[in-house]
């Protein structure tokens, strides 16, 4: 009995054992398990990581969705990524609408040391710096941009020299300097004769490049082309040549190169002529050796191919009517002028070569500066009175620094040669009567330039309709005198002239395609589009651009954003200042950012 | 050797095997969305299993979920109906294609993209593509790397020039 309760008990003990060993043994396995699971995991992330690092192209597909800002923070997460991001080899084109270049130009000051630009898909702006050397002190000149690429210009006036800066990698590429340009040296010389500010930028109509090229080897396939001084020289080169080579073949005083446009690696130039039988004469092919001559081998050939704007023109609804003048309050002595004008810009979307063109409403006007006038006027004339009184105090300003500085150096030099303190005493007395001099000069052109403003400005209150109608001989006298709005502002002295003033306003616009830009000139024809599909135009004088609109930039298709683009340069009779987007549907525009002068598109690459 | 007419039968559905060794049985007009499997049916080497490598099963699945949905099985035999319907068409898809890309988790997206990439799929790999842009759209390299789990690589003084290069893409 004691025996089998002995037995029955170590059963039960051995069973308890064995419940238990199994016991601990599933919990050993359990965490043995949870722990082999962990590990599991962290490889899984290990694994996940080498993922992304294995699949660049997956990264690409990625980034090329995204816009530019979003790239460039992407490419900073890890070392794979950012290779993607800056591969030389092939450039990503991200996802990117044009941003707006933003007006620096406060004060007339043509210069500046960082550009703003203005994203539309996201509604944030950004301010980046352009480079900074020894010689650029006073600041860039923004001359244009295109294909990613901004074109800014340094040094002096008489001789800047040009530079292609990509703002997101930072790389600079020089060009010909603009002085290997014949027509430079008349640029200067006008400018000179009605005592302008210097402001390069006017000569430079258009900047075109052939490719967004990759960093490193820009120099050997991208040809940049440019059209210059009031559009009548056309110009093209290659980053880090010597100079220009100027294009002989029909682009002149007669014929103009309304814009110019690479497409399928050909330069396509749309030639306005200003006498219309010109027209047929204009030869549709040229070839154009681009090098310094000196090294055959080392020449490239571009084709340029012209494309005459009444190709366009024929097609048309637009009449360009003879100027109207319309008499203003039944009173004879007031005139306004109503016509017609249009820009036109080359634009290539989705593989197609477009001709835009863009018309204007255009409301003319001699003011008499001794009657009262619109508000308009008033106030523009108070602003200008202001910046230029601004602008000049700025110049006296730094003349007075420099010559401080000269004078402490001329004292420090003769303390160091222990020379009579007399013989400093009369440097420094020239030097003192130099800058005076010089103060007496600036402030008296301050003077001058306010008295003439304020001339127009206080005489508006006066009544006095009756002496200034005689100088009016009609019509003629009023193109004339748009002619030569310089002329005219010298005349201003007298007091007894007239302003010439024009409003443009944007009616719409019109969009060609070419269908076959292969074609010569005779048999070239355009269909007039009505829509744009997906795509949006960026158009602006400085370069155009076309993308498609979708879902992820939220912006509409089917539309034209347009900049105000002026004349640059100082003429301030024009008032223009508009903005906006025009809907080809329904032809109605949208004026829905604000309006500043000089402002253009850009498209950012890395 | 087969008759002709059973080759016929069986060409008509391709057998896909996935990395982990499951077979899924897809017919060849649905298939041909993937440009892979099209380029195989051209050569005519789809006899038998097609291992697929780099895809498992469960994004296979989701893969022949897409295609399936994106072919029309008898375009023929429907009466092509008027633009409107076309449209409404168009935005049925393109609310489908929303929700079947929203649905997936992180991993499966990430896989999904890999699968897409290595069949070559366009249409699936725009949308994947897509749906991770948003995803990396408006975040800093930190929250991406969290995101998406990765490790930065970059020494301090290497982000920190990276970062000074476009200063005002950061702020």
């Amino acid at each position: 009995m004691a025996s089998s309760l002995l037995h029955a008990y170590r059963n039960l003990s051995e069973n308890i054992l064995m419940c238990c060993s199994s016991f601990l043994e599933m919990l050993i396995q359990n965490l043995l398990k949870c722990k082999k699971k962990k590990e599991e995991i962290e490889i899984d992330i290990d694994e996940y990581r080498r993922f992304w690092d294995d699949e660049p192209g997956i990264v690409e597909d990625v980034m090329e969705r995204l816009d530019l800002v979003d790239c460039i923070r992407a490419s900073n997460v890890c070392k794979s990524w950012r290779s993607v991001a800056v591969n030389q080899k092939k450039k990503i084109k991200t996802a990117q609408v044009p941003w707006l270049v933003l007006s620096h130009r406060d004060n007339h000051q043509p210069r500046t040391k960082s550009l703003r630009f203005f994203d539309f898909s996201l509604g944030s702006s950004y301010n980046i710096s352009l480079p900074r050397s020894s010689t650029t002190l006073l600041g860039w000149w923004y001359c244009g941009s295109s294909k990613g690429w901004l074109v800014i210009a340094k040094g002096w006036y008489f001789n800047p020299k040009l530079v292609l800066f990509n703002p997101i990698s930072g790389v600079q590429l020089q060009l010909p300097p603009l002085r290997t340009i014949p027509s430079f040296k008349d640029f200067l010389r006008e400018n000179n004769k009605y005592d302008l500010d210097y402001d390069i930028t006017c000569f430079i109509e258009k900047i075109e490049l052939s490719s967004c090229g990759d960093d490193t080897h820009t120099s050997n396939n991208c040809i940049v082309a440019a059209s210059f001084h009031d559009a009548t020289t056309l110009a093209v080169c290659r980053p880090g040549d010597k100079c220009w080579s100027i294009f002989k073949g029909g682009v002149n005083q007669s014929n103009i190169c309304a814009d110019i446009l690479f497409y399928n690696g050909i330069l396509y130039a749309l030639i306005y002529c200003v006498d219309e039988n010109q027209y047929g004469n204009a030869n549709a092919y040229h070839s154009l050796r681009i090098g310094d001559g000196d090294d055959d081998d080392d020449d490239d050939i571009v084709v340029v191919k012209l494309i005459p704007l009444d190709v366009s023109l024929r097609t048309s609804c637009l009449t360009l009517d003879p100027h109207i003048w319309v008499p203003v309050n039944d009173s004879e002595g007031e005139w306004i002028m109503k016509s017609v004008e249009f820009v036109s810009y080359l634009v290539e979307s989705n593989c197609e070569l477009l001709i835009v063109h863009r018309i204007k409403n255009v409301i003319g006007s001699t003011i008499d500066p001794k009657r009262p006038s619109s508000d308009v006027l008033d106030l523009m004339i108070m602003e200008d009175v202001e910046t230029v009184a601004k602008l000049k105090t700025v110049k006296v300003v730094i003349i007075i620094t420099m010559m401080l500085i000269l004078i402490m150096s001329m004292t420090m030099l003769m303390m160091e040669t222990k020379e009579t303190t007399l013989y400093s005493a009369v440097c420094i007395m020239v030097l003192l009567i130099t800058v005076a001099f010089l103060l007496k000069v600036t402030i008296n052109h301050i003077y001058d330039n306010i008295n003439d403003y304020e001339d127009y400005y206080l005489n508006y209150d006066h009544n006095d309709v009756a002496d200034h109608h005689d100088n009016e001989d009609g019509e003629d006298n009023y193109y004339d005198a748009n002619d030569h709005n310089d002329d005219q502002e010298e005349e201003d002295h007298d007091g007894d002239n007239m302003i010439d003033f024009k409003y443009f306003e944007t009616s719409k616009f019109e969009v060609f395609k070419i269908d076959d830009p292969g074609a010569n000139n005779n048999n070239m024809s355009v269909t007039r589009l009505n829509s744009l599909g997906d795509r949006m135009l960026f158009v602006s004088k400085l370069g155009s651009v076309s993308e498609e609109a979708s879902e992820f930039n939220q912006l509409k298709k089917n539309c034209i954003f347009f900049v105000e683009d002026e004349e640059q340069g100082n003429y301030r009779i024009g008032i223009s200042r508009e903005s906006g987007i025009f809907y080809l549907e329904d032809e109605r525009i949208e004026r829905c950012f604000p309006s500043m002068n000089h402002m253009s598109w850009f498209s950012p690459n890395l | 050797m087969s008759t002709p007419s059973s080759s016929v039968f069986s060409y008509r559905v391709l057998k896909l095997k996935s990395s982990d060794g499951e077979i899924f049985e897809v017919k060849q007009t649905v298939a041909v969305q993937s440009g892979v499997l099209k380029q195989m049916m051209e050569d005519g080497c789809t006899e038998g299993e097609i291992p697929l490598n780099n895809v498992d099963s469960p994004t296979l699945a989701k893969i022949i979920e897409w295609c399936n949905k994106h072919h029309d099985d008898d375009v023929e035999g429907r009466v092509l109906s008027q633009e409107k319907e076309k449209e409404k068409e168009k935005a049925d898809m393109k609310r489908w294609e929303s929700e079947f890309i929203d649905a997936l988790n992180r991993d499966e997206l990430y896989f999904l993209l890999i699968g897409s990439n290595y069949m070559n799929i366009k249409e699936l790999l725009d949308c994947a593509a897509q749906k991770v842009a948003g995803m990396v759209k408006g975040k800093t390299p930190e929250a991406i790397r969290e995101m998406f789990n990765i490790q930065s690589d970059f020494t301090e003084e290497e982000e920190k020039a990276i970062r000074k290069e476009n200063q005002w893409a950061f702020n």
